[in-house]
């Protein structure tokens, strides 16, 4: 009895979060369309979210792409197929690995830190003295995050791919001997551009919008204390790395991207 | 020792405010006013709900009953659009500065000049030096809050308060944590500003030789409900709790719960309880 009243907490609370959100957003949206715009702190937001999450996002398409030419070279040459190195490499980096690993790389980089800036601003009363200098704190300081997460996703989902697909074409042409202009026709022949790329990239914006609005929403919503921030910060993480990849399914599922 | 509602113009008013957090009630139902054009210091124990009554007036928290006038505007379940017009009235300077950690000093101050007025830059230049001089900060203008002393910090946030000359300023514990220079010359800052303007001053402090000074109405919250009247009122109250408190001795209520004293050998040997 007392599991299934548990349960049912956790349902109504969800169902109470689920609802809050989707009020905040609402907010979110409108204080895009209120003047002043600010366009000043979407772009500090840009450089902070996106050019400062440069190095991890090449690194680790590179690194990614790399495994994938070295595994799918192994795989493929048992069957004599190693001339699809690039179409495999490219698809899978397009179609899944890159919006889904870079939205999971923003989440830990970007995500968390939006989470705890938003958190400590309010511990330490910033919203509540920008409220009462009458300055809405999701107009001034929600939304351009938000909105930048949202705009930077797909810019970082595409790096992410393209450092992929030079580190998948390093392992197969310059170590495993495999012909350059064969992983490249390959690559080209397999990736349509309206169906793969284009999808890639809504499925990156779909991610940003998670995240964007997941870290806010908890940094705006946490505990005025350091324990909250903490708390922020980590259910940030968790949320968004669990919806990006419960959503990713659905996306495949419903519109084969 | 209320003043009397029929001839005091008041600036703002509680009516029975209900306040709660949860399960601890602050206010069961707190009725009182601050007049205009004066400085009222409100008085009271650590939770007694000092702060909550700026920050019910500021509406950043709302009471589960009652009525709350600002000005004219009952600020009880007033939408945040609306709220924000009665805030511009307002100045409050935070326990802990509130600044914006991301902005120097000079621009934490020009920050609300830049949002709500059109003056040029020179203009905003001026007003942010002129509040610095007055709570002596002109050379801490290029700096960060996050390099300023917890003084300069509330000198800052008091700076930022009255930017914007508001009608009404909050002050969450203005004196704590200053030098007695700095507490003398934010107490004379403070009278001026009432003086000069004419805002009205709600201040909540535990430095009870400043309240006495300053202060034309002192709101004292004891547990057993608000007492308030004139700091000579208060000083003359026949209620020892009163008398007790604006003395800085224990409440008289509460020396039954003190802890008893340590038995005498353990005491001898100079060991700690």
């Amino acid at each position: 009895m007392e599991a299934l009243r548990d349960l049912g907490y956790l349902a109504v609370r969800f169902v109470d979060d689920l609802g809050k959100l989707a009020l905040f957003t609402c907010r979110i949206v409108l204080a895009l369309f209120t003047p002043p715009v600010r366009a000043g702190a979407f772009v500090t937001e840009l450089f902070k979210l996106g050019v400062l999450s440069l190095i991890i996002i090449c690194v680790s398409g590179m690194a990614v792409g790399m495994v994938l030419g070295l595994q799918g070279y192994n795989t493929l040459v048992r069957f004599g197929a190693e001339q699809s190195l690039g179409a495999v490499v490219g698809l899978s980096l397009i179609r899944e690995l890159g919006p889904v690993l870079t939205a999971l790389l923003a989440t830990g980089r970007a995500g968390s830190a939006t989470a705890a800036e938003i958190g400590t601003m309010v511990a330490t009363e910033q919203l509540d003295g920008l409220r009462m200098m009458s300055i809405d704190p999701i107009h001034l300081v929600v939304t351009p995050k938000a909105t930048a997460m949202i705009a930077v996703l797909p810019l970082l989902s595409a790096l992410f791919i393209v450092c992929g697909l030079f580190g998948g074409y390093a392992v197969g042409v310059g170590l495993m001997g495999l012909d350059g202009g064969t992983y490249m026709s390959s690559l080209q022949s397999a990736v349509e551009f309206d169906k793969d790329v284009l999808g890639s990239l809504l499925k990156a914006l779909i991610f940003g919008v998670l995240i964007g609005l997941i870290a806010t929403y908890r940094g705006y919503t946490s505990a005025p204390t350091s324990e909250g921030v903490s708390a922020a910060t980590t259910s940030t993480v968790v949320v968004a790395s669990v919806s990006v990849l419960i959503f990713d399914y659905f996306i495949t599922a419903l519109w084969g991207v | 020792m209320t003043p009397d509602a029929a001839t005091t113009d008041f600036h703002v008013r509680f009516d029975a405010v209900r306040m709660a957090f949860g399960e601890r009630v602050v206010f069961e139902s707190l009725s009182t006013a601050f007049p205009r054009a004066k400085i009222s210091v409100i008085l009271g124990g650590s939770g007694s709900g000092k702060s909550t009554i700026l920050r019910l007036i500021g509406g950043l928290v709302q009471p589960q009953a009652g009525a709350i006038v600002v000005d004219g505007d009952n600020v009880v379940g007033l939408p945040e659009r609306r709220l924000y017009d009665v805030r511009r009235k307002l100045g409050m300077m935070f326990q802990g500065g509130a600044l914006l950690d991301s902005l120097t000093v000079f621009d934490n101050l020009a920050f609300p000049l830049r949002e709500h007025t059109k003056l040029g830059a020179a203009e905003i230049a001026a007003a942010v030096e002129d509040r610095l001089a007055a709570v002596g900060m002109s050379s801490a203008a290029g700096l960060l809050p996050g390099q300023l002393s917890g003084g300069m910090l509330k000198r800052a946030a008091l700076a930022r308060a009255i930017i914007n000359k508001p009608s009404i300023l909050l002050c969450d514990e203005p004196f704590s944590g200053l030098d007695p220079a700095s507490t003398k010359r934010i107490e004379r800052l403070l009278i001026r500003m009432n003086r000069d303007t004419g805002a009205t001053l709600l201040v909540v402090s535990h430095h009870i030789p400043s309240t006495m000074r300053m202060a034309d109405r002192v709101l004292l919250l004891l547990p057993h409900g608000p007492v308030a009247g004139a700091p000579a009122e208060l000083r003359a109250s026949s209620d020892v709790r009163v008398t007790s408190f604006l003395n800085e001795e224990p409440d008289p209520a509460e020396a039954d719960d003190e802890v008893e004293a340590p038995p005498a050998g353990r005491a001898a040997k100079g060991g700690r309880w």
